[in-house]
This record gives structure tokens, sequence and C-alpha cells, in this order.
């Protein structure tokens, strides 16, 4: 049914369509290509190149991805063709008079769009690096110039990166793809920043969200579905613990897949959620799955196929399994495979997902249902020159040659500059830096003694190509010390110095004591009562001073 | 009279013995046949009986994997290997090695009972075990709840699971006392009677009076309103003609007469030591003494000799005598857990 055909040297699909000609152009480029520190400049290009494809009236799309960016559109014959062909000629000469105006929308659209709920799972699973992306902010727009882009067009944008579709029956008369030569860019492997899984680590209150490497194929669908109504069934129906429960289903490269799930809890039902949900995996583990939840999302899912191709839909999904070097199938191949999946099969798949788990509980613990904590810390420290922080003389920030580290007495965070993603710099001093395991030191001036001098020689080290530079901040946005700490800063000498007058103190204050008491007792049976009562009043008034200096001196100590 | 006091549950109930040696025996097939034969609490209430033996994590672990019966045996059996470590005093009085131990034992446990219950969910006792892990390792409220609910829709009586449950709605364990004795009413009164639940209203005002620092705790036990709720208690559950010596009797029986003991209603108390005749129950005891076996006697012994019936001591005297005792007896501060 699929046929594979060649346009102007792009790979292509056709295959049958009702209805107007749908036809789309993709390209194996994503966020997950992207730096950090240029984190945005795909999704920069997809917006300039439809520019100048006038593309008012279209019914067209354009979508930067995981993985794909995509340019498609449906319409007649001629509009498909003038709008890719429009595409295709403005990647070779993007419209860079729209540089600052694009840029500007992006950003928009980034407030508009806000976070989703999930955001957070991809950073934690492989740090700020290729699939931990997703969840990160533009935060390189600011930071892309002109030569950038050209450059990133020509890795990316290119025929033997891009594959076309059309669902129709013949290619759109007039239909140019002017891109120039280059190669298939592989997906990146991924990287990780868990050390073992199952994980887990803790989020917002009052909702659980679940994510799982499994291996791509036909059963690992319809586990997500099983799973939802699984969930539905016991979170919600049986137990009224869970009013929205969710699950997604999203490939990764050519042989795995993203499974992911979301159950929410009122606060005071929430530290069910952990229980419920890890009991409803593990049942699946076990194979307990019901055989209509199975039938019913069978059915479901060649219903979906069927109507899919009825409308020439799944042939887009098709032409991205061929940018990935996964097999490209015929849609009566998938529906056998869907109705071919055992409840054997879904168990399995269910097993490597409780496997590969990266669980975000409503801060509740999961160590008791066999996972592992997400490390939230960094296990060492750089060497390099101490800052005291303003507030409490217990925290530092050390800056050193190969990275910069914050600690406090209980935590740890280091990013090294070999392993650094970005450096964000704002125009009064404040950074943040984010290290390749998603790790974020912020050097904030303002809060440390000889803050300037930290981040100048903070900035003598970062490496190139990492520093963005983003406008000045709302002064209310840059943190102060509190009035109270400038006040009471002392150098570490000067608690040492109380130190040693509390030792030397409280032994002389209890001799006064005991002094004064003992010759109180004895006043009037002394043969002088008033040299007697003269040395007691010595005493106690040593008694009274050594008080008041102790006083003092544990003030200095404990910093208030 | 030193009668014999005997704590093992074979003397209660045969079964025991019969399933220990078959767990021993890895016969496996003998291990199914005993346990069908029970259903239910009774059956819970077997399981935890022959887990409490030590050394039978070896022969357990060498059980046929998905065995709903061997996983709820290993898990009570690892429940009570950790609690063993962890020794039933106060928890400020545990050592951080102890409790890492205990901890790491615990979970070992609810790693084999979270695959238990994912293959037989429906088994009361892996829910009952999964109550005692989650308070051990301190899940919280929610969870133990979502876990009791997950029992009392398979069995809304099911007793052993409910002892847990009310030691988890204890202060000690996260609860209140309002919570706990809530508890305890409702269990009672959602059974027929001649059922044994109504065991946790005693269970409970042990626990209030083991809470208290004498005189207050005498005082708690002896008022008006406890004696006759437990009063009321006995007579809708060891009482009544449709008491029946299940699965677990013993327990139950015992605590009313520790209770009735403590109250110095040596007349009820002794009704409750003839059905107990020569058995008990030690963690019970356990609530009076750290020589639960003592204390058995010298209970027995007060409310079983002649006249004792008419011995009461709610005078000054006999209070005063109470608490000369109360120091004689060396109170673990953790007892009953």
């Amino acid at each position: 049914m699929i046929e594979r055909i060649d346009v102007d040297g792009v790979p292509a699909l056709l295959a049958p369509g009702s209805g107007q000609t749908r036809a789309g152009l993709a390209f194996r480029v994503g966020f997950v290509d992207e730096p950090l520190a240029r984190r945005g400049i795909t999704h920069l290009v997809e917006h300039l190149a439809p520019y100048s494809a006038g593309v008012a009236d279209y019914h067209y799309n354009g979508a930067t991805g995981v993985e794909f960016t995509l340019f498609d559109m449906h319409g007649s014959d001629e509009d498909v063709a003038s709008f890719l062909s429009g595409v295709c000629s403005s990647l070779l000469e993007l419209p860079m008079h729209r540089l600052a105006i694009e840029k500007d929308l992006l950003r928009a659209e980034a407030n508009g769009r806000g976070a989703r709920i999930a955001d957070d799972l991809p950073m934690w699973r492989h740090g700020a690096r290729d699939y931990g992306m997703p969840g990160y902010p533009e935060w390189g727009l600011a930071a892309v110039t002109e030569d950038e882009l050209h450059e990133w067009v020509a890795r990316y944008f290119t025929k033997e990166n891009a594959v076309l579709w059309v669902a129709g029956d013949h290619v759109p008369e007039g239909l140019k793809l002017m891109l120039p030569n280059g190669e298939r860019r592989a997906l990146p492997t991924p990287s990780s920043a868990l050390p073992e899984t199952p994980a887990w680590f803790t989020g917002p209150s009052g909702v659980l969200v679940w994510d799982a490497l499994v291996p791509r194929g036909a059963a690992a669908p319809v586990f997500a579905d099983v799973l939802e109504r699984a969930m539905r069934r016991e979170m919600r129906q049986e137990s009224g613990l869970s009013y929205t429960v969710t699950t997604d289903y999203d490939t990764l490269g050519a042989e795995r897949a993203v499974v992911t799930a979301v159950a929410d809890a009122l606060p005071e039902k929430q530290g069910e959620l952990v229980g419920a949900f890890t009991g409803v995996l593990d049942a699946m583990c076990a194979g307990r799955i019901h055989e209509t939840d199975l039938a019913a999302v069978v059915k479901q899912r060649v219903e979906g196929l069927e109507e899919a191709a009825r409308r020439g839909a799944t042939v887009s999904g098709q032409a991205l399994n061929l940018l990935v070097g996964a097999p490209v199938r015929d849609v009566a191949e998938m529906i056998d495979e869907v109705r071919a999946v055992t409840v054997a099969e879904v168990a399995d798949v269910a097993a490597a997902a409780v496997a590969s788990g990266l669980l975000r509980t409503p801060g509740t613990r999961a160590d008791w249902a066999g996972y592992a904590a997400a490390p939230g810390f960094s296990d060492h420290t750089v060497d390099g020159t101490s800052y005291a922080a303003l507030a409490e003389p217990r925290d530092h920030l050390i800056i050193g040659a190969d990275g910069v580290s914050r600690t406090s007495s209980d935590t740890t965070a280091t990013v090294r500059f070999d392993a650094c993603s970005i450096v964000l710099a704002w125009p009064d001093g404040g950074r943040q830096l984010v290290g390749h395991d998603a790790m974020v030191v912020t050097v904030e001036p303002t809060l440390y003694a000889d803050g300037r001098a930290a981040v100048t020689r903070l900035d003598e080290h970062i490496p190139a190509g990492l520093r963005v530079d983003l406008p000045a901040r709302d002064p209310d946005g840059i943190p102060q010390p509190p009035a109270v700490a400038v006040r009471e800063r002392r150098a570490p000498r000067d608690r040492v110095g109380a130190v040693v007058g509390l030792i030397v103190l409280i032994p002389l204050a209890l001799l006064c004591a005991m002094a004064a008491f003992g010759l109180l007792l004895f006043i009037t049976e002394g043969e002088d009562p008033v040299y007697n009562g003269v040395l007691m009043a010595i005493f106690a008034a040593g008694l009274v001073v050594c008080g008041f200096a102790i006083h003092r001196c544990a003030r200095r100590v404990y910093g208030r | 009279m030193t009668w014999p006091v005997r704590f093992a549950p074979d003397d209660a109930y045969p079964q025991v013995g019969e399933l220990r040696d078959a767990v021993r025996g890895r016969d496996w097939a003998a291990v199914a046949t005993i346990v069908d034969r029970l259903a239910g609490a009774d059956r819970t209430g077997l399981l935890i009986d022959v887990a409490a033996t030590p050394g039978l994590a070896e022969p357990l672990g060498e059980s046929p994997a998905g065995d709903p019966t061997a996983a709820a045996l290993l898990g009570f059996h690892l429940v009570e290997a950790a609690w063993t470590v962890r020794t039933d005093l106060a928890a400020p009085l545990v050592g951080p090695r102890r409790f890492r131990a205990f901890h790491q034992g615990l979970k070992e446990a609810e790693r084999v009972l979270i695959a238990g219950a994912g293959r037989r969910p429906d088994d009361p006792a892996i829910w009952t075990a999964r109550l005692a892990t989650a308070r051990g390792l301190e899940l919280g409220q929610d969870e133990a709840w979502r876990r009791y609910r997950r029992l009392a829709a398979i069995d809304p009586n099911h007793l052993p699971g409910q002892l847990h449950m009310l030691q988890q709605v204890l202060p000690k364990w996260g609860g209140t006392w309002t919570r706990a004795f809530e508890f305890a009413r409702t269990a009672m009164r959602s059974q027929p009677p001649g059922g044994p639940n109504a065991v946790l209203i005693p269970v409970a005002h042990l626990e209030r009076w083991l809470s208290l620092a004498p005189p207050h705790d005498q005082d708690y036990i002896e008022s008006p309103a406890v004696r006759q709720e437990v009063a009321e208690a006995a007579l809708w559950s060891v009482g009544h003609p449709d008491f029946a010596r299940r699965h677990g009797w013993v327990g139950v029986v015992s605590a009313f007469a520790v209770v009735f003991s403590l109250q110095g209603d040596h007349r009820s108390a002794a009704t409750a030591f003839r059905m107990l005749g020569p058995l008990a129950n030690r963690p019970i005891f356990g609530y009076l003494g750290n020589q639960p076996a003592t204390v058995v006697r010298r209970y027995r012994l007060l409310a079983l000799s002649p006249g004792a019936g008419g011995l009461t001591w709610t005078n000054a005297k006999g209070r005063r005598a109470w608490h000369a005792l109360r120091r004689a007896l060396p109170l673990v501060a953790g007892a009953g857990r």
C-alpha cells in the first residue's frame, strides 16, 4: 500500500488518502540534537522557514519535536506544492531580517505555553543533554547568531536527512524540494542521569508522575492503554483516590518507547498514591491483566488504525520510521500485530517498564516499593577559592579551575566546567550553571562575602560557547541578603574567639558561684563577718560579670 | 499451685506444628493441603503463628515461585525476624544500626509481599502482612489505610489485620486515641455477636493503660466507663454462646483475662482463665511484664483461688499493694509494640 519513491533526491512515501492532498516534509532534527546553550535553535528555524512561503491562508503546520521537525499541509495540489517548495527555498536562504521578531514570538509562545505536568522527568532521567532537553526552556535563543543558524540548517536540513510523505495518489505537480546535500543524522544515544532504576524523586504535591523505557513494538502502546484502564478502575472507580488518570506512549528512536503515567489525588489522600500506583503496575507484571481490558484496547487501537488509514494519516508516522531506520509498515501489517498481542507480552512490557521506571512522588517516599532515590545532590566538590554566604556563614560557594560548587551543611551541588551544559549570565552578575547531570549551581554575588570577586573569577573559567547572556532582571528579582545578616556578619576568627571565651568563662562563673554560695553559708560563722561579706560581694559581682560575658559570647557563636 | 503455662501456639492449634513440619520438609503439597483446610482469618492466624518460628527463611526461599501461601509465610517471617532485630524497646532506645537492619528486613519482606500481592491481590494474609510492613517502615496513615481498605474489601472482619491496623491508629504510630477507639468499636459492631473481633476493645484499653503513668493508669482501667465497655465487649465475644474456639481464640480470651485482672474483677477473670486452662498468649500477657509466664501464674492464682471472687482491690490499701506490685514488675517500655 505504501509506495517508496524519490523526489528530487529526498526519500518519499506515497500512500492513498481521501479528500484533499496531505503532504509533509520531516527532518531528523529536534530537541535531542540541541546543546542546552543553543536550546530553541531548531524551533527558530522551523518558525523562519514557512515565512517566505507566504503562508497566510494555507492549512499548514510546522512543529518541532523531540526527534523530528515537521512541515505539513493539506489543500489543493498547487497549494501543497508551493508551500513545501517555499519551505525548502527559504531554508536555503533564511529570512534573517525576521530573526529578532521570531525570537520575541518564540519567547511569547513559551510564556503562553506554561509548564506541562511531566516536564521534569526527562531531565531527571537523562540530565541536561540529548533526551533531557524537552524539559528545558529555550534558553539558547538569546545567544543564537545568524552564522549558527546557517550551520544548523546546513547540518540537519538536507536532502539525506529529510523525508517527504504524501497522502494522495500522486506527488503534487510543481513540487520542488531544493535542499542542500548532506547526510542522515543518527539520533544521539540517550544519556543517563540515573545510576540505577527503578528510581524515584519527590515533586509537587497532589500528583504522581511516572515514566519508563520499554522496547518498541505492538505490545508497548497496548500496555500503555491497558495500564490506563487498570489505573482508572483501581485508583478512580474502586478507591476514589484519583480523578485524573492518564497514560501516554511515545517512541524513542527506532527500538525503544517511553510510557508515561499521571495520577492525581486530593492532598489529604496523596499518601496513598505511590502504593496504589505501584500496586497496579506490580499486578500487571505478575500477569494479572484483565482479558477484557486487553480485548477493549486492541479493538480501540485497530479501529483507530483503520480510521487513520482511511484518512491517509498513518503514512506520516511511517515516514518518521524511515528517518530513524525503523521498518516502514503497512496498516494491515500493523493491525495484525496489534491483534496478535497476548497477555504474556503485555506482562513482559510491564516488567520492562517497572525495571526502568522513574517515579515522581507527591512528596512521599517510594524506597519501600523497591525504588532507588534518584541523585538530587552532587557527591563531590571542586577545589578552589571558597566564599562564605552572608546569611549562613557555614554555606559556601567554591570557585575553582575545574568547576563550581555550592555547599551547605547537608547538601552539595557541583557543576564541572568539562561537564557543563550552559551558563546563564545576567548583567547584575548573577550566574546559573547547569551540569550535564542537570545539577544547578546558582551564583548570586549579592549573597556572598566578596561575591563580585567570585563572579569575576568564575567568568574567567567559563568554557567558550556555554555562556548565554540574558537581559537585565527585574531589580525585585535579584536576591538580597537579609538585612540582619549583614549586621551580624562576622569573620570566622571572631567566632573562634567567642568559643574560647566560653570555654574560659563558664568554669570561672561556676567558681565564682560556688565561692559566693560557700561564703553565704558561712557568713555568720566566720571570725570576721564583714570580711566574709565583702569577699562574697566580690565573688557575686564576678559572677554577674562572667554571666554577662557568657551571654555576649554565646550570641556571637550562635549568630543571634 | 504451679500449673503449667503453655504459650506455644502448637498446644492450642495442632495444625501449627503440622504446617511447620511441612515447611521444614519443603513439602509444598502438604503445606497447601494444611493451609487450605482453613480460610480467612483462621488461615492468616495459622500463617502468622508458623511464620514466627526462627529459621524458616531458608526453606521458604525454596518454595515454588508464585506460591501465594509461601509468599505470605515468608513475608510474615521476615517481618518477625526484623522485629527480633529491632527488639520491642521504645523507638528512642533502639540504636541506629539496629534500626537500619530493621528497615532493611522490612523492605525485604515488603519486596516479597509486593510480588505476592501482584499475583494474588485477593489474599487477606498478604494484605495483613503488608499492614505490618507499612507500620514498621512508617509509610504513613494514608498508605496503611489504603492497605486496610484493600484487606477489608476481601474480608471486612479480618481480625489479624484489624489488630495491626489498631496499632497503626494508636498515637505511637501516628494516630490518636479517638481514632483508635473508634476503629475498635466499629470493628466490634460490624460483625455479629459471638465473633472474636471485640478483642480490639480490651487491647485498645490496655494500650491506653500502658501509656499512662501510675497512678493514672490504674484509675483509668478501673474507671466505670472502661469497666462497662470491656464487660460489653466480653458479652459480645468470649461470653457469647456463639463464641467458637477458632484459630486465635487464645489471644482473644487472654486479652479479657488480662484486663479483668487489672481491674481487680477476679470473678470475670476466673471465667476467662477457666476457658484458657493452661493456655495463654505471650504477647498479651507481655503487656503486664517481661516475665509473661510469671504474670499468668500470679493472676491465674489470684482469680482461681477459693474465695477470690469476692476480692476486689478498689480500696486504698489494695491499690497501694497493687502499685508496689507494679514497681516490682519491670515493665518493658514498648510491650505490645
